[in-house]
């Protein structure tokens, strides 16, 4: 009975179809500097919006994208200590009457129009100096790993949507981790 | 596997709650799927659990169909009805539950279809466009009035143009106003609200517009609140230092404009959201209502066979305690849960098999009784010393103990079923058995008794027989019992006992007499024969001398008799009855060829007197030879040899002579006192010799040979058993 469970789990990851060989969403750098005792984030975000997706923005849904960013601290001996985790979160949607794209960053409410929708992906994957934590946090003789994706929040897509999110990969697209050390 | 699988078999209870369960996350579904903030990040979570829920009971239902059709193919009791009964109940889950399915996805798809109407959806995309067309004139005066605007900075120093634009906004009607320089440097700017001091500068793709001397004009939901035109224009250089300045006014739209504009915006957009998810939403929908569908039908046929097992598991059971019963096992108590009709009719067999099992032990323990009596009267019956022979009304033998075989001479036990008649055929003294009792079996009299003689190889037999009408409720009406017992020896016996009771009689009351009488007569005869006369005298001395003798003719058969009737200690000591036979021989020489002896090599002793045995000896020579008197060619032969017969050795004495052999009559009386067919003889030879035998626990019989002639056979215990050689062991019992 549990292997017919096991089996029936395994199943369901197995129906999404594969991934394409080109990703929906790459990092393509990502670094930290220390400025004035606080680190700040830079970073490009390489997005592409799936017909799918670009289909249900232009019918009034509104898309929600995250950047996480996770502060690790590594530990020789046991598991990786989480130091700090960040996530910022983008909503972006169409404006039928303008006919312009708005690109909203939720965590700050700074909101930006487009009438061109890859400007508005291009701006979307531009994180500039954005304030990560404090060096005082730190240990200094510690060394420490940030990784950084970013994704689609299936969790903020209409219900109906969020089956398909969830056996989809064109309507739940997520980068890799883009890892590097802090200093 | 199997044995997994059945151990899936849940209860009750837990099926009802994993139903409930299941039904419970369906509600929630259901909630979620209406857009409940409240469960919708729930939402993928339950579908995962149901979907589970319900591969666990497909998983179930499938283990009790395989468990059911594998009992149908065994043919187990029951199991036929168990398959009917749940047929029966998901046929009927099934039918309303399909009909209520299709009308509800029926609904389903025409009722959200229903929501959207191609009229509405134009109606608000004309709105949406009137919206646009009235914001477009205003925009277009916009832009005038900014390139106006733009036109009044052109020779503005980067000094004075904070206060320039200022002014430039007041009259212009601006929220906004800034000036940006070639390198995106704000030169100068003027904002109206008085909480903000950074000016909404315009995005990257603004000045790619501006740099093919482009105007930029668009509605835009700058701010939180309402919307506002932002108009980008470039400003005329007049020296090459002011080359590329551009200039940015933003506009608020006007209250009740931006508002209306807003709800077209609003309402559009939500029904295009709406529109769109229309399909999701249905599939949505008809998940959730086909997993419901499932869950119930589901749940429905896991019901079907719990309480087809319930109803069918009495029936099994009782099927089960049938076939026990069949097969004569009456214990088996059959477990009562119901108290319906079924129940009852479970207690009803129970009790119908406890009082089947009291019977069966009643008629198993009369049965041993029966039985043990069967075999105490038969063990009795089998050591009695009399004979005991059952008889049906047709003459048949039925049982015969071992005594009646012995008697009759005959095995009995081989012989049952059979005619008395068809045994009497082959055995004689059977058929004489049969003559002897034949008149009182054929009268059927309640009891009767006689006392019948019958011969055999043994000689004459007197049995003493009784018998007894079997009642009727033995079995054998009709049928009769018939005790008999060998009354020989004990008449014998008696007859002897009453002989030496005379001879001692006759000793003491004749002999007594007789001395006086021979004195007496002696004494006459001296007293008076000198006083008579010569002839008187003659006849005196003649009666006396007749007194006389006979009174010692009397006296010695007295002494005869009381000899006779005298039992002296007999001294036993083992001999050699060979010697012996040759002693006695040598004293009879005279006799010369008439007496012959054939004596056996290795005879074993006996256990004798010897001066017993002499006389024995003596008696049978002396009788034998005076038998042949008068007979040609007498010849007299004495033979000892070594009988075993059954378990026990004896030396056998024959005595046989050629005579003229004993009278028919006289052979059963010839070893009684006085009985002789000889003018002389005292009449005791033969009754010592049986007397001495018999003294010596032996056996003695007379026969006539079939060559003429009679034989005197004594039979005496031999005192140690020996084997002996093959010619004297032959049995010969003539």
């Amino acid at each position: 009975m549990g292997l017919l469970l096991a089996g029936c789990l395994m199943a369901l990851p197995a129906a999404a179809p594969a991934q394409p060989a080109q990703p929906w969403i790459a990092v393509d750098f990502a670094r930290t500097q220390l400025s004035g005792g606080v680190y700040y984030l830079d970073a490009g975000i390489h997005y592409r919006m799936s017909p799918a997706l670009t289909d249900a923005l232009h019918n009034g849904v509104s898309l929600v994208f995250e950047v996480q960013v996770q502060v690790a601290q590594a530990r020789g001996w046991l598991w990786d200590a989480q130091v700090a985790t960040i996530t910022q979160r983008y909503r972006i949607e169409y404006h039928a009457l303008s006919r312009l794209y708005l690109l909203t960053h939720l965590n700050s409410g700074a909101q930006q129009s487009f009438f061109r929708f890859p400007s508005l992906l291009t701006t979307l994957g531009e994180l500039e100096h954005i304030p990560l934590l404090d060096a005082a946090l730190l240990d200094d003789d510690a060394s420490y790993t940030v990784r950084l994706r970013a994704r689609l929040a299936v969790d903020a897509l209409p219900l109906p949507l969020r089956a398909r999110a969830y056996m989809s990969g064109e309507w739940s697209p997520v980068s890799d981790w883009y890892t590097w050390s802090l200093r | 596997m199997v044995a997994a699988l059945k151990r899936l078999s849940l209860g009750l209870l837990p099926m009802a709650v994993i139903f409930l369960l299941l039904l419970a996350s369906l509600f929630v579904m259901g909630d979620a799927a209406r857009n409940s903030a409240r469960f919708e990040r729930l939402y993928i979570w339950l579908l995962l659990l149901n979907t589970l829920g319900l591969v666990f009971l497909a998983v179930l239902i499938g283990t009790k169909v395989y468990q059911a059709v594998a009992q149908l193919l065994r043919g187990e009791p029951g199991s036929r009805l168990t398959l009917k009964l749940v047929l029966l109940f998901v046929v009927l889950s099934l039918a309303p539950a399909g009909v209520v399915y299709y009308f509800s996805m029926k609904f389903l798809d025409e009722g959200i279809d229903s929501w959207f109407d191609v009229r509405v959806e134009k109606a608000l995309e004309d709105a949406l466009e009137l919206s646009r067309s009235s914001l477009d004139l205003r925009m277009r005066q916009l832009t005038r009035q900014t390139e106006s605007l733009a036109e009044e900075t052109v020779d503005l120093a980067e000094g004075l143009a904070a206060f320039t634009l200022n002014d430039l906004r007041n009259r212009g009607g601006a929220a906004e106003l800034t000036l940006i320089d070639s390198n995106n440097r704000i030169i100068a700017s003027s904002i109206g609200d008085t909480l903000r001091r950074l000016p909404s500068l315009p995005s990257q793709e603004v000045f790619l517009v501006l740099a093919q001397r482009q105007n930029y004009v668009a509605l835009e939901p700058v701010y939180d609140t309402g919307l506002y035109i932002r108009v980008v224009v470039p400003v005329r250089a007049r020296s090459p230092a002011d080359e590329g300045r551009i200039l940015q006014a933003i506009y608020p739209v006007e209250a009740r404009m931006s508002q209306l504009a807003d709800s077209v915006q609003d309402a559009f957009s939500e029904y295009k959201e709406f529109a769109y998810l229309r399909a999701p939403l249905k599939q949505s929908f008809a998940i959730t209502l086909s997993l419901a569908l499932l869950v119930s039908v589901l749940g429905a046929i896991w019901a079907a066979f719990y309480s087809a097992g319930r109803m069918v598991a009495p029936i099994r059971e009782l099927a089960e305690g049938t076939r026990l019963v069949a097969a004569g096992e009456y214990r088996k108590k059959l477990p009562v849960n119901q108290r319906d009709e079924l129940g009852f009719l479970v207690r009803s067999f129970n009790a119908m098999t406890a009082t089947l099992a009291a019977t069966r032990d009643e008629a198993e323990r009369s049965r041993r009784l029966a039985e043990g009596r069967r075999t105490y009267l038969e063990t009795v019956l089998q050591h009695l010393s009399s004979g005991v022979v059952t008889l049906d009304r047709d003459m048949m033998l039925r049982t015969a103990n071992t005594a009646a075989s012995q008697i009759l001479e005959v095995d009995l036990t081989r012989e049952s079923g059979r005619s008395l008649g068809d045994i009497g055929r082959h055995h004689a003294q059977v058929q004489r058995f049969l003559d002897e009792i034949d008149t009182q079996l054929r009268q059927q009299q309640d009891e009767w008794q006689a006392q019948i003689t019958v011969f055999g190889a043994a000689g004459r037999k007197v049995l003493m027989c009784r018998g007894v009408k079997l009642p009727p409720e033995s079995g054998m009406r009709g049928g009769q019992v018939v005790v008999f017992d060998d009354v020989t020896a004990l008449l014998q016996a008696q007859r002897d006992a009453a002989w030496g009771e005379v001879a001692r009689r006759l000793a003491h009351e004749i002999k007594n007499p007789l001395t006086p009488i021979q004195l007496s007569a002696e004494r006459l005869q001296r007293k008076l024969k000198p006083s008579l006369p010569e002839d008187e005298a003659r006849v005196l001395e003649r009666s006396t001398h007749t007194i006389v003798q006979q009174v010692e003719a009397m006296k010695s058969m007295v002494n005869a008799f009381s000899e006779y009737a005298h039992t002296p200690a007999v001294s036993v000591e083992p001999l050699d009855l060979n010697d012996l036979v040759r002693e006695v021989a040598d004293l009879y020489a005279g006799v010369g060829q008439r007496l012959r002896l054939h004596l056996a090599d290795r005879l074993p002793p006996v256990l004798a007197d010897a001066g017993r045995m002499r006389q024995l000896l003596h008696n049978l020579i002396k009788n034998g030879l005076e038998a042949l008197e008068g007979v040609p060619e007498p010849r007299l032969e004495v033979d000892t040899r070594c009988v075993r017969e059954a378990r026990c050795t004896v030396v056998e004495l024959r005595v046989q002579d050629n005579g003229r052999g004993v009278p028919e009559d006289f052979m059963s009386r010839l070893f009684e006192p006085y009985v002789t067919s000889k003018p002389k003889g005292t009449g005791l030879g033969l009754a010592i010799v049986k007397k001495i035998v018999e003294e010596h626990n032996g056996m003695v019989w007379a026969e006539n040979r079939a060559s003429g002639g009679a034989r005197i056979v004594i039979r005496l215990p031999a005192s140690v058993p020996v084997a002996g050689s093959h010619q004297d062991l032959q049995e010969e019992i003539a």
